[in-house]
């Protein structure tokens, strides 16, 4: 990213602005085809929070942190809370995914359980992830999704 | 895309240090037509008040946030990115921000969709030639307009092709601020009183010391109480002297007839709704910003005499700047330059070219 980062100031210093596009799209293009062997960052545990409250999931981030060895940065929750700020807040990731009843009003003739699993699938290539831990009730079909991933997935505490 | 269903218009912001990515996006979004839903994709902290203004939200942490490499969070970004666009199929992609994030670049690319760029201008003279090269990756570059427009020394002022310029761009119309006694019996104060709102701009180091004095002096006179707005964002939250009152709203302008002249930042949202709702203020400009041109802005309004504009760092030009904002007569000449430059809110030109765009691409 610094070799692209100077080039992107060469270009708009002594490059006419149309050519310098054109220059800097080709070098996207080209840093494109190589983030797609870019590896995500590493996730020891990551947590499916669902149904959580802003205050259980303050709990959670925690817990999660305070138990953690090293950076907090290497746990993951994913949640439908929009408090993200809690986990923000102790340097612990979140991912959000739009709560049920939301995705359903906007939705109403969608699957809200496959749109969770395309969205675990993307969550889950996008890291690379060690561990992680679901509560009871989570869709047959996302933790299929997550297995598939050749994620262990283990029980909540 | 589904020809029975509305379109979709996809509003993408980036995080910025306060609202004013995302507020500026939910203005335009608010004033789309029945036929064109909004989806709000934001980095900002501030999903729920996104969520509380009714508006369907996805989040996603910026990169400050998430302390990784830059190619490592572009690249899930571009992830996401082509997640929401499969997931939504949006007609037209909105965003919000001074530099085009190249995930989402990425994800756009060949996607299918219209690609709006929505820009303020105000730039400091000189900085951010290069965020223009960004300008060929969408299809129309929409400008909210700027009151302070004859100080922009940046390099978006002036006619650039492909740019459509809107008036200044406001979350609330004036018809939707509450009276005085109303607002005043909201937030809890007298309106037979001075009221005075504080607002720090939340990027601002140097608004702390600033507004401490500011307390200081205003507490002399007996008939002023100050209310000092709270970001809603909790991470933006600043140290206060006790014993003030505080207020946490959204939008915090519904409230602004509570107030008889308002101590403030310079940044755009803030500055276009107190010149534009006529409250006459102090301006404290950030002079730090790395684009924005608090500095001009401010200037333009005490020239203007819609407002004054503290930057000296000069305790008798406080002394003199508030006690121009504490004579009733001075402070309703302000109002009444305010009133002069009042102009229409620009959000539903902007949102007329987004639904106009997404209009186009159903027709296609």
């Amino acid at each position: 990213m610094d070799a692209l980062r100077r080039l992107y100031r060469w270009l708009v210093r002594r490059v006419p602005p149309r050519a310098a596009w054109a220059l800097w799209r080709a070098a996207m293009l080209a840093a494109q085809r190589r983030r797609g062997r870019v590896a995500g960052p590493t996730i020891a545990l990551a947590q499916l929070a669902w149904g959580a409250s802003e205050s259980e999931l303050a709990t959670l981030v925690e817990r999660l942190a305070d138990g953690a060895e090293g950076d907090p940065g290497h746990l993951l929750v994913i949640s439908d809370c929009d408090a993200v700020h809690v986990a923000a807040g102790r340097g612990v990731r979140l991912e959000h995914v739009p709560p049920r009843e939301e995705w359903r009003r906007r939705f109403p003739a969608g699957d809200y359980d496959a749109f969770v699993e395309r969205r675990l699938r993307s969550i889950l290539a996008s890291y690379r992830i060690a561990s992680l831990v679901a509560p009871d009730g989570v869709p047959e079909r996302v933790l299929r999704a997550v297995s598939e991933a050749g994620v262990p997935v283990g029980a909540s505490q | 895309m589904n020809p029975r269903r509305p379109a979709r218009a996809l509003f993408a912001t980036s995080n910025g240090f306060g609202l004013g990515h995302v507020t500026r996006c939910m203005a335009i979004a608010r004033r789309l037509p029945d036929d064109v839903e909004p989806i709000v994709f934001t980095l900002s902290e501030a999903l729920p008040i996104v969520r509380a203004q009714g508006f369907f939200a996805e989040y996603f942490s910026s990169r400050d946030a998430s302390g990784e490499s830059s190619a490592q969070w572009n690249m899930r970004l571009a992830r996401r990115v082509g997640h929401l666009l499969a997931e939504y199929e949006p007609a037209v992609v909105v965003f919000d921000g001074t530099y085009p994030y190249e995930g989402m670049l990425e994800a756009l690319r060949g996607a299918g969709v219209k690609r709006v760029w929505c820009r303020r201008g105000m730039w400091r003279a000189g900085e951010g030639r290069a965020n223009l090269m960004f300008e060929p990756e969408f299809e129309t570059i929409v400008q909210p307009g700027e009151l302070a427009a004859e100080e922009d020394a940046g390099v978006t002022a002036g006619d650039r092709r492909g740019v459509v310029r809107v008036p200044p761009i406001l979350f609330s119309d004036d018809s939707e601020l509450l009276p005085r006694e109303e607002a005043a019996r909201r937030l809890g104060v007298d309106p037979g009183r001075v009221n005075v709102l504080l607002q720090p701009g939340w990027e601002n180091e140097a608004f702390g010391p600033s507004a401490r004095l500011c307390i200081e002096r205003l507490a002399r006179d007996a008939r002023v109480q100050v209310v000092v707005a709270v970001s809603p964002l909790r991470s933006r939250a600043v140290p206060l002297p006790g014993g003030v009152a505080t207020v946490s709203t959204y939008p915090l302008a519904s409230v602004y007839r509570a107030f008889d002249f308002s101590i403030s930042g310079a940044g755009y949202n803030i500055y276009h709704e107190l010149i534009g709702y006529g409250l006459p203020c102090l301006l404290i400009p950030n002079a730090g910003t790395p684009l924005d041109d608090q500095v001009g802005r401010a200037r333009f309004a005490e020239h203007a005499g819609a407002g004054r504009s503290w930057d000296s760092n000069s305790e008798a030009d406080l002394d003199r700047h508030l006690g121009a904002l504490l004579d009733d007569a001075s402070r309703e000449r302000m109002a009444a330059r305010a009133r002069e430059l009042r102009f229409e809110n620009g959000a539903r030109a902007a949102a007329d070219v987004v639904a106009g765009l997404a209009g186009a691409a159903r027709g296609q």
